[in-house]
């Protein structure tokens, strides 16, 4: 007899102490819908490794995307990091990829360092500028995994 | 011997008082621990309301606010090469005129990231006891004091705008805070209320986490939270790309006014990464650094009129792919809700937060 009480306790226990979970937070449960949304960004042919790659919404009212290649110049767009999926929708999409030239003297380039540092781009600038990309993309609401990009020098 | 076996436990009895016992005590020890953090976080939120004080205190005397960062000389040489933090403008007004003093009987050059006695002070105001970073991972040695508070400069580049060799430039923000502009509350047309001053920040323990930037710097016109997001790793808190390596840790030069040090924009959301974001022929200064604290899902924020709010990691940011806005512009925020409490004067509606 004293056993079941003492499981019936257990019992009760273990579903109030569930109860104490994550708390539902307003802000992510007004979030929209996301979808699986990933690709594939070349350049010349070649896997482009460690490029930005920033969905543009074309409607006034969107959330945008991002992702960054990885070895295979592969991407996962995340509107919400870090959770996956983009919300589905029209874009238009830019994608840059800079290098920081070597300084001319032997500055280490730190914040107290009064030389100035010019960003370059390794790919045409175009494709970094949204207006200019010539780049767009449509995500369904089921998702995809062919926003492939093929950049050209 | 019947009436002796009544007043006696049988072994079950006292096994399941036991077993009651253990049960509450494994609900009382995790939370004496959230009790623990709990209390932290008051210390925390007491620190950000006396700076509230503090800045309102100022605003009484002056008639504005301190710049985010500020001072005499130029970067090359004199005094503190206009790079003072704000905070080091409010230390009359925390119970630290001595080290304002201090500050004041410097002789000559002296940039607040050298090693002189009042950089290295540590001021308790200045520190959240949830923070867990105490020293300087990139540097050792260093002991320039920390600071877990920044200021709020708007949705967009927060920084010193310092095209060289110009440098001071006296920048715009479309926050309350810039470098070497002073805002009044006047100037708060959005409302105290709605306006955030000041926030946490955390101080980093490692190369690559919290409180570091971005290794890669966003071009100029180009730069957008949405491509700061993609070179950081919200799953394990780290930039896969690699994290800027010349003094990065923001928290580290209390004194220091450099954007990056004393500043945050409410273009990233809270907790997330934080990136230098113009790189056209500048130097590391304008960027996008998020607020960042140790408490479990969210930073606390102070507001202009004083109140200070708790602000969750999911609070609405809107489109973080719309392109950073101008700092001299006062267009609505494209950053949602909190893009908007970071704007003084943008005019956006404000639901509740």
């Amino acid at each position: 007899m004293y056993r079941a009480r003492a499981q019936e306790l257990l019992v009760v226990m273990t579903l109030v102490l569930s109860g104490c979970g994550e708390q539902a937070d307003h802000w992510k449960d007004a979030r929209p819908e996301t979808a699986p949304a990933s690709g594939m960004v070349t350049f010349d042919g070649e896997p482009l490794e460690g490029a930005v790659v920033v969905f543009q919404p074309t409607a006034p009212d969107g959330i945008g995307a991002s992702a960054l290649t990885d070895g295979e110049g592969k991407f996962e767009l995340r509107t919400f990091p870090p959770e996956l999926g983009a919300v589905p929708g029209k874009y238009a999409v830019s994608i840059m990829k800079t290098e920081m030239p070597k300084r001319p003297s032997s500055s280490a380039g730190n914040v107290d360092d009064p030389e100035p540092i010019h960003v370059v781009s390794v790919i045409p600038q175009k494709y970094a500028i949204p207006t200019q990309s010539d780049l767009s993309a449509e995500i369904p609401e089921s998702g995809t995994d062919t926003l492939d990009f093929e950049l050209k020098k | 011997m019947s009436s002796r076996s009544k007043t006696g436990f049988t072994l079950i009895e006292l096994l399941v008082v036991i077993a009651i016992i253990a049960v509450l005590i494994a609900l009382l020890l995790p939370a004496v621990q959230q009790a623990r953090e709990a209390a932290r976080r008051s210390q925390c939120k007491n620190n950000l309301k006396q700076f509230g004080l503090a800045l309102h205190n100022y605003h009484d005397v002056f008639n504005k606010l301190p710049p985010f960062g500020g001072g005499t000389g130029n970067l090359s040489s004199g005094g503190e090469r206009s790079r003072l933090s704000g905070i080091a403008f409010l230390l009359p007004y925390v119970d630290q005129g001595a080290i304002y003093q201090e500050i004041q009987s410097l002789p000559g050059d002296n940039p607040p990231y050298n090693n002189n006695v009042p950089w290295t002070r540590v001021i308790p105001i200045m520190l959240c006891p949830s923070d867990t970073g105490q020293q300087d991972p990139n540097t050792a040695g260093n002991t320039r004091g920390k600071k877990n508070y920044m200021f709020c400069a708007g949705d967009s580049h927060a920084g010193n705008g310092c095209a060289r060799p110009a440098f001071p430039v006296a920048t715009q923000s479309r926050g309350l805070f810039s470098a070497l502009t002073c805002y009044g509350l006047r100037d708060a047309t959005d409302g105290a209320s709605n306006t955030i001053a000041m926030a946490e920040m955390v101080a980093a323990d490692s190369t690559n986490g919290p409180g570091i930037i971005a290794k890669t710097v966003l071009g100029a016109g180009t730069a957008s939270p949405a491509a700061c997001a993609a070179l950081w790793n919200a799953s394990s808190k780290s930039y896969p790309g690699g994290a800027y390596t010349g003094e990065p840790a923001r928290s580290y030069r209390w004194a220091d006014g450099a954007g990056s040090f004393t500043a945050f924009s409410t273009a990233v959301p809270p907790n997330s990464a934080s990136c230098f974001s113009n790189g056209g022929g500048t130097s590391y200064c304008d960027g996008i650094y998020s607020t960042e604290s140790r408490h479990a899902g969210g930073v606390q924020v102070l507001m202009a009129d004083g109140a200070v709010r708790f602000i969750s990691n999911y609070i609405d940011t809107g489109n973080q792919a719309a392109l950073l806005p101008a700092v001299t512009t006062s267009t609505a925020s494209p950053y949602g809700v909190w893009g908007a409490l970071g704007t003084r004067a943008s005019g956006e509606v404000v639901s509740e937060f």
